[in-house]
């Protein structure tokens, strides 16, 4: 008895040590922060409707992060965890059934209560609603019940591991029933979900104000009265409201203004790879419409794959980024950033950041084309995609080919290249978690955006058994397969991987980036 | 020189004696005569680029990004390494070509027009008076920005969006030459004797407009210009590979914290070549115009 | 008056009627079928279908036109693609550029009109060679290029005004002025040019007429008769001015706007027409048209009511 009670005294000492001492060393690693206060985060372009089963753009889920919370989130190493869920989701044996846990004791920033049967509402939604974008990312989920009051289940006609993870966006946003029913499809006019904080108005064009909610179930965390998103498309008007603290935080620094940025000593910048990349998509076959029957569009850049290789062996990488991007972004020649394991899947395949000038004139001697060929480069209209398609236009000109630029509005270029309303199209692509997610669905000939209109057996093959292979190994050989035939074929070069840069005044802590490039300040503060 | 009455001296002296009669009074503006002699001169640049220009305009040399002007390059380079000089003469053909085109559209659609409105009145009198009202009720801006949309970026459609912005103030003024002229002695008397109106605009009407018509296409001319520079800027006309003076400015947007100059030279290139401009459809309008005096 | 007033009322209305026309037609000709910016990634039949019905896609031309201008009379112009109402979008920003505009005329006014003034009365004098340069200068400038330079001086240089922006007048009007300051420069010399050359103009028609000499005769003092018909002259000349230059103006807006990130109603339609928001781009370029034809209406009436000649002249020859 003594013994034991001497004992577990110790180990109460011990342990209120160990507890001191990491209480001290978490309150040493974060600053105080004050409650209170406006942080006003600067953002490239407007969000479209504030609806997650509208909403298309990349800048509306910046905004839905602080005031729409999901069932599910990613953390920093990108590992999905359960958010509004009490847990990951169970599957059945034949995995066709998804038994979905949820938290207790939340509720909306209405103040209603956060049930199975507000969850049921939510995605019934997704999948139903006419103009819904969220229904083809849920397509094979068939019905929806809700089982008791915190469970849900979720039934689907296949195997769908990807489900977890479109629930981590805003397929598994949930929106307050009442909300729903008071505004229909105009529930953007007065978006409410759980959320740290909750919409206030919003003036098209110009910002968004969110302000503290006071209902929801996390708020002793949230220390800011209000976050003000103001839209600054212009990237040097954006870098300048920066500096002269007009924002706290800017969305994308441009390269132009990186030096001035980083010198600022009142100012830090955030850095953040992502696990997408950015390239140019050839249209070999798109000549329907993407997922339409495919054949060769008949342009001399879709018949010869010698002169896609003389093209793509042109271009020089590294200039690219020193002269467009100051050297601030990571050229390589493949769809994985370095930082990821399928990364090993290029190991041996070839990969010139410089450019091969000779080798491009040999393949264009070889294709027996007439010099000039016109290629027409679809890309954006913003001041970057200007250098970048003028720098592309003077590499390739000595080798023989016209570039012909065609600067498109982002929404209608991406109609353009899925109907296959285009030669080339300089496009990128923002990433997912897994590596079937920045591949299969652009080189498969069943994808569901292969734009490019590319068929081939071996890269069909190779990218399904990926799928469906047990092992990390297994699905790295199939990738280095398939990627080799991609890089003989091109319908796509890839170019670099982005870096994003983003500044916040140091008067504010805790604002963070991962590598989805999402900016994150639901717990943020200004120092005391 | 003694007033003459200008209206007898047009009917009786004949066109040789007038035209001295201008360049005489013309020679002794000096704004006018060095307004004459930039204008030339930008037009011969733009005329002769190949030759004036050192390097083409999208000659790329990445290792001189941003250079300060120097012996190599006169003005410098830009931030893909290019000539700012040969950039500004290259692009003046751009400018200047809008400049022209756009007004010589805009006068071939809109004199005609005028003309008929001002000299026939009657029921097509309000109907175009209507019509041009209705092309000035949208601000040239939007209807080249939708031109842009419609029928794609480029320097001729920027062309044609400049005309049709340039066109109802030309109407404007050609009806009321056309209206006042009507009412001179001569054209009454021919109408009287039986002239037919064709014959009648033609040597009547029309030649009496051109001193005015000159000094309004020197003026719109300018306008047009900075025009194209607006719409270049904006993306919606010249393209690359090719170059314009407002694509340079655009360009330059980015870096006016490093390289200001970037953006001072293409701009200056345009003041100075709209001032030129201006300049001489002032001193014209001065000596066409006998009714103004100076 | 009477007369005269409704004939240019029926003008105004026929000129109305016909730009929404126009409006309308204009953006069905914009490429890209609106069904599919509407439903973008969705090319599903069912949810085109859908889209096409929400927005009465499907109906004949005419239909649609009077459908839209039907409710449009009323206030409702509809909602843009963030679901937001396009009316209201427009009510928060006219005034932005409306106080753009004043600040403008007033900085133009402020300098072209004493200009004209002095020039007109020192004709022939140095300070008529040195105001008529000046106002040649003013008018040759690119203005876009005129607040590029600016800022490039006393925002990013110099540091002292802010390079871009807008700030309400009821939240901080010290704030306010000094972020329009550059922007209403950059339109006001422009604006100041031609005031100052139509003032000049008409300051010299004045001050020669008979009844000045004979007031002259009378003994009354230089200066009264000269500021007595620069005030009349400033009205009139102002009137006309604005009336032939509104288009530039609006175009000038829209530029500087871009130029200096104010977030007016300019904006708005270069911003409608490059995101493809049909819905948001006919309420704007139909407001814009009608806002021109009413302003163009006050001022002919304006003018009419300062120069009673021109009513006299209008009656059908």
């Amino acid at each position: 008895m003594k013994r034991f009670r001497a004992h577990s005294a110790l180990l109460a000492v011990a342990a209120l040590a160990v507890a001191a001492t990491a209480a001290t060393a978490a309150t040493s690693a974060a600053p105080p922060l004050k409650n209170g206060g406006t942080l006003t985060i600067g953002l490239a372009s407007d969000p479209d409707a504030l609806d997650p089963t509208l909403a298309r753009t990349f800048v509306g889920r910046i905004v839905f992060l602080h005031m729409c919370e999901k069932l599910y989130d990613l953390n920093r190493k990108l590992e999905i965890v359960p958010q509004l869920a009490a847990s990951l989701p169970k599957l059945s044996g034949d995995k066709q059934t998804v038994t979905i846990v949820l938290r207790r004791g939340i509720k909306f920033n209405d103040g209603t209560d956060f049930d199975a049967a507000a969850v049921k509402k939510s995605l019934d939604r997704h999948k139903t609603l006419p103009r819904s974008t969220r229904a083809s990312e849920i397509s094979p989920v068939t019905s929806v019940d809700a089982r008791g009051r915190y469970t849900v289940v979720v039934h689907l006609n296949e195997r769908f591991s990807p489900l977890t993870a479109q629930l981590a966006d805003r397929a598994g946003m949930v929106m307050s029933p009442k909300a729903l029913d008071d505004l229909g499809d105009r529930f953007a006019t007065n978006p409410v979900c759980v959320g740290p904080f909750m919409y206030k108005e919003r003036q098209a064009g110009d910002h968004i104000t969110l302000v503290k909610s006071p209902h929801y179930y996390g708020r002793k965390n949230v220390h800011l009265d209000s976050v003000v998103f103001k839209i600054i498309t212009d990237p040097s008007a954006r870098s300048q409201n920066l500096r002269s603290h007009d924002i706290d935080v800017e969305d994308t620094i441009p390269s132009t203004e990186l030096r001035a940025i980083a010198a600022d000593k009142s100012l830090r910048v955030i850095k953040s790879t992502s696990i997408g990349y950015q390239g140019i998509t050839l249209n070999i076959g798109n000549k329907n419409g993407v997922t339409r029957a495919y054949e060769n569009v008949g342009t001399a850049i879709a018949r010869s794959s010698d002169l896609r290789q003389a093209f793509e062996l042109a271009l020089d990488r590294k200039v690219i980024n020193r002269v467009v991007f100051g050297g601030t972004n990571q050229p390589d020649c493949f769809p994985w950033a370095p930082a990821s394991p399928y990364y090993a899947a290029a190991r041996g395949l070839p990969c010139h950041l410089g450019a091969n000038v000779n080798a491009a004139k040999a393949a264009f001697a070889r294709s027996g084309a007439r010099a000039p060929v016109t290629v027409k480069l679809m890309l954006g209209t913003d001041p970057i995609a200007a250098r970048l398609g003028q720098v592309i236009q003077g590499m390739v000109k000595p080798i023989g080919f016209d570039v012909e630029l065609q600067p498109t509005e982002f929404t209608t270029s991406l109609n353009r290249q899925d109907a296959g309303n285009y030669e080339t199209f300089q496009i990128g692509w923002s990433g997912r978690i897994d590596p079937d997610g920045n591949f299969y669905q652009f080189v498969n000939s069943k994808g569901s955006q292969n734009t490019s209109g590319y068929v081939n057996g071996v890269v069909d093959r190779a990218t399904n058994n990926a799928r469906k292979a047990a092992t990390q190994k297994a699905r790295i050989a199939s990738y280095r397969a398939a990627l080799r035939q991609v890089l003989k074929d091109l319908p796509l070069i890839y170019l670099w991987h982005p870096i994003n840069r983003f500044g916040v005044t140091r008067t504010v802590s805790g604002v963070q980036v991962y590598s989805d490039g999402l900016i994150r300040a639901q717990f943020a503060g200004f120092k005391k | 020189m003694s007033a003459i009455d200008p209206a007898v001296s047009i009917e009786l002296t004949g066109r040789a004696r007038r035209r001295r009669l201008v360049r005489k009074r013309f020679l002794r503006r000096p704004f006018a005569v060095a307004g004459l002699v930039v204008a030339v001169t930008f037009v011969l640049v733009a005329i002769f680029a190949p030759i004036v220009a050192p390097y083409a305009a999208d000659a790329s040399d990445y290792s001189q990004i941003l250079a300060k002007p120097s012996a190599e390059h006169l003005l410098g380079t830009d931030e893909l390494g290019r000539d700012v000089f040969s950039r500004i003469v290259w692009g003046s053909r751009a400018s200047i070509l809008a400049g022209v085109f756009a007004t010589l559209l805009a006068m071939a659609i809109a004199v005609p027009i005028g003309l008929v409105a001002g000299y026939y009145r009657g029921w097509i009198d309000p109907v175009i008076a209507r019509l041009s009202d209705v092309m000035l009720a949208f601000p040239f801006l939007i209807v080249a920005v939708g031109l842009a949309a419609i029928l794609g970026p480029s320097l001729r459609n920027a062309t044609i969006a400049l005309a049709l912005g340039a066109a109802p103030a030309l109407i404007r003024i050609s009806r009321g030459e056309a209206l006042s002229l009507r009412e001179e002695d001569y054209v009454r008397a021919a109408i009287a004797n039986g002239a037919s109106d064709v014959r009648i605009l033609r040597r009547h009407v029309l030649p009496n407009m051109l001193s005015t018509l000159i000094v309004q296409a020197t003026v719109t001319i300018p306008a047009a210009i900075i025009g194209e520079a607006v719409l270049s800027f904006l993306g919606l006309g010249v393209q690359s590979p090719d170059t314009s003076w407002g694509v340079m400015l655009s360009d330059a947007k980015d870096y006016l914290g490093e390289a200001p100059r970037l953006a001072f030279f293409p701009g200056m290139a345009i003041f100075l070549c709209s001032l030129s401009f201006n300049l001489l459809g002032d001193g014209l309008r001065d000596v066409l115009d006998p009714r103004t005096t100076r | 008056m009477g007369g005269f007033l409704l004939q240019k009322l029926g003008a105004a209305l026929v000129v109305l009627v016909l730009s929404s026309m126009l409006v309308f037609l204009g953006v069905r000709a914009l490429p890209g079928d609106p069904a599919t910016a509407l439903g973008a990634e969705n090319r599903d039949p069912e949810v085109m279908a859908a889209v096409r019905s929400k927005y009465g896609l499907d109906d004949p031309l005419p239909v649609q036109y009077l459908n839209w201008i039907g409710l449009a009379v009323r206030g409702d112009l509809g909602t843009d693609q963030r679901e937001l109402s396009v009316a209201d979008t427009i009510v928060e920003r006219i005034p932005i550029t409306l106080e753009l505009a004043a600040l403008s005329i007033l900085i133009g006014a402020l300098i072209g009109l004493p200009a004209g003034i002095v020039a007109a009365y020192r004709r022939g004098k140095p300070e008529d060679y040195a105001a008529t340069t000046g106002a040649l200068v003013g008018l040759s400038v690119p203005h876009f290029w005129l607040g590029l330079m600016m800022i490039s001086l006393f925002a990013v240089h110099l540091d002292w005004l802010p390079a871009g922006g807008y700030v309400p007048f009821s939240e901080n009007p010290v704030e306010n002025l000094q972020h329009m300051l550059m922007p209403a420069i950059v339109l006001g010399t422009g604006l100041s040019a031609v005031l100052m050359r139509q003032m000049r103009s008409s300051m010299l028609g004045s001050l020669s007429a008979d009844y000045v000499r004979t007031a002259r005769a009378k003994g009354l003092p230089e200066r009264t008769v000269v500021l007595k018909h620069a005030l009349r002259n400033s009205l009139i000349t102002v009137t006309t001015v604005l009336g032939l230059q509104l288009g530039a103006l609006i175009s000038g807006a829209v530029i500087t706007e871009q130029i200096f990130v104010i977030p007016g109603f300019g904006r708005l339609t270069i911003d409608a027409i490059n995101q493809r928001d049909y819905a948001l781009l006919q309420g704007v370029v139909l407001v814009a048209a009608a806002g021109y034809v009413v302003v163009n209406l006050t001022v002919d009436v304006l003018y009419s009511v300062l120069n009673p000649r021109i009513r006299v002249s209008s009656k059908p020859a």
